[in-house]
């Protein structure tokens, strides 16, 4: 279904990645679900075996795209999947600031926890729920394979949004998939910090 | 001189029924609307949605005068539009009415009469024709495009891209139904369609600003145009110099005589350039 090397160099992204951005897990649903639409034998729903994904404008059936890219040649065109990013947490985990008890030099450690938001846009109610439900049932059976092979924690696929009408072209139809996951990182301080005296505590 | 049709019911009946006998809707027409240009009469109907007629025949009777006094002009199928080219004229207007007879098998089911403009009687019907010979001028400052109305069927056979059980639309881009999931897709009507701009065209796309939707399509754009064909949401509007193609988002009656709307203000979206209703042919 997914393709070894798809997943080797989604692999090597993350790794050789400082930081993983919310750019790194865009491309992510990027890669994955052009890979998954680029071959008509993978897509379930029989009505949608048509919609495969071309890299040429000319040829593609399908836009999967970031929500953010500009794309004047793709503009209005449907169907399509547009990958935003959501809303990120930091979570705090322990304390003096996350610091590893006793490390030295003091080491930190962050639980990031993010969403991203899959807008799947088409042109009937119907064809919209199998667009949604075709991206859906993919994330979850691929949810496994994401955990193992990338640095996350956690990875889930939270569920579809409503129907929501768009108002473009004719009238078009939009359903969100909300996925969230977690992941850590950890950094270090080498730098000396000077320790701030307590004011003495008055005693009555 | 005319005295042009019997107004049946009083000036302060209520609205609807008034728009009812304007429109000639009935329990299996949506409206039938007959309409006046270069001595040819046009008559334009739509069926209910949900009524099986698909393959019916439609018989089409005119009489010239206020009686029961019918005689059959042809009999058609699969359309939505009769042509009469022979209408007998007498005086400034028209006081001719027709009949419209659909069957079905042992069904029959005859329409009303529908009179051209509507109910209204001869100063109205002089009021209406002087509102739309001035609206078919080009006002000076606007730009009038021609173009064809693609009208979207709501009856006929349906589609194999439709759910056998639910009846919805599966492949928008089917080229048999062309996304209405009625075969055949949209009817053509025999006479072309000047839409009067009234906000800038541009066809430029912007980037969402929401992150939602990726790069977008134009803007809408709001043209207006005489009331002769009735257009509805959904049908589509083909500008024939660029060949682009319009769907029509919303219409409102911007003038009326007597609930006969003679202008309409239309909103409509640009289809995209890969949308399945640019494989539609013109003829």
């Amino acid at each position: 279904m997914i393709q070894p090397d798809l997943l080797a160099s989604i692999r090597q992204r993350f790794q050789e990645a400082k930081l993983i951005s919310p750019v790194d897990i865009t491309a992510l649903f990027v890669a994955l679900l052009t890979s998954y639409f680029s071959n008509s034998e993978n897509i379930q729903h029989e009505t949608l075996k048509n919609r495969t994904y071309d890299p040429d404008y000319d040829k593609t059936k399908i836009i999967i795209d970031a929500a953010g890219r500009w794309a004047p040649e793709n503009a209005g065109t449907r169907p399509a999947i547009l990958i935003a990013r959501g809303e990120w947490r930091a979570m705090q985990e322990g304390s003096e600031g996350g610091r590893i008890l006793g490390s030295v030099p003091a080491t930190y450690v962050r639980k990031y926890l993010g969403q991203h938001r899959l807008q799947c846009i088409s042109k009937s109610p119907a064809e919209t729920d199998l667009l949604v439900d075709e991206v859906f049932r993919f994330l979850i059976h691929i949810e496994p394979i994401i955990l193992q092979e990338l640095p996350f924690i956690t990875f889930a696929v939270q569920g579809i949004g409503p129907l929501a009408a768009v108002p473009e072209g004719r009238q078009h139809w939009l359903s969100t998939i909300l996925v969230t996951y977690s992941f850590a990182e950890s950094w270090m301080i080498t730098t000396p910090v000077t320790e701030i005296e307590q004011p003495p505590i008055p005693v009555e | 001189m005319s005295l042009g049709p019997p107004v049946t019911f009083e000036s302060n009946t209520d609205s609807l029924q008034a728009a009812q006998y304007t429109w000639g809707a009935d329990e299996y027409f949506m409206y039938i609307v007959a309409t006046w240009t270069y001595n040819t009469v046009t008559l334009y109907w739509q069926l209910k949605p949900g009524k099986d007629l698909s393959g019916a025949t439609f018989t089409i009777y005119r009489s010239n005068l206020n009686d029961d006094q019918y005689t059959t002009l042809a009999t058609v199928s699969d359309t939505w539009y009769y042509e009469d080219r022979n209408p007998p004229i007498s005086g400034t207007v028209l006081s001719i009415h027709y009949k419209i007879k659909i069957t079905k098998g042992d069904f029959n089911h005859e329409s009303g009469p529908v009179y051209v403009f509507g109910n209204l009687n001869t100063r109205q019907k002089l009021l209406a024709k002087a509102i739309l010979r001035r609206l078919l001028f080009c006002p000076r400052y606007w730009h009038t495009f021609e173009g064809v109305l693609l009208k979207r069927r709501y009856n006929g056979v349906r589609c194999a891209c439709v759910d056998s059980i639910t009846k919805e639309i599966l492949n928008s881009d089917c080229t048999t139904c062309f996304g209405t999931g009625i075969q055949g897709g949209y009817w053509q009507p025999p006479s072309k369609v000047a839409m009067i701009t009234r906000t800038p065209l541009s066809l430029t796309p912007t980037l969402d600003t929401n992150l939602n939707m990726g790069t977008v399509a134009p803007q809408p754009i709001r043209f207006q145009t005489p009331a002769n064909i009735p257009i509805n949401k959904h049908d589509v509007w083909v500008h024939l110099i660029s060949n682009r193609r319009f769907y029509i988002n919303e219409v409102q009656v911007a003038a009326e005589v007597e609930g006969l709307p003679l202008l309409y203000v239309v909103e409509a979206r640009p289809a995209d350039l890969k949308d399945v209703i640019y494989r539609k042919e013109i003829v």
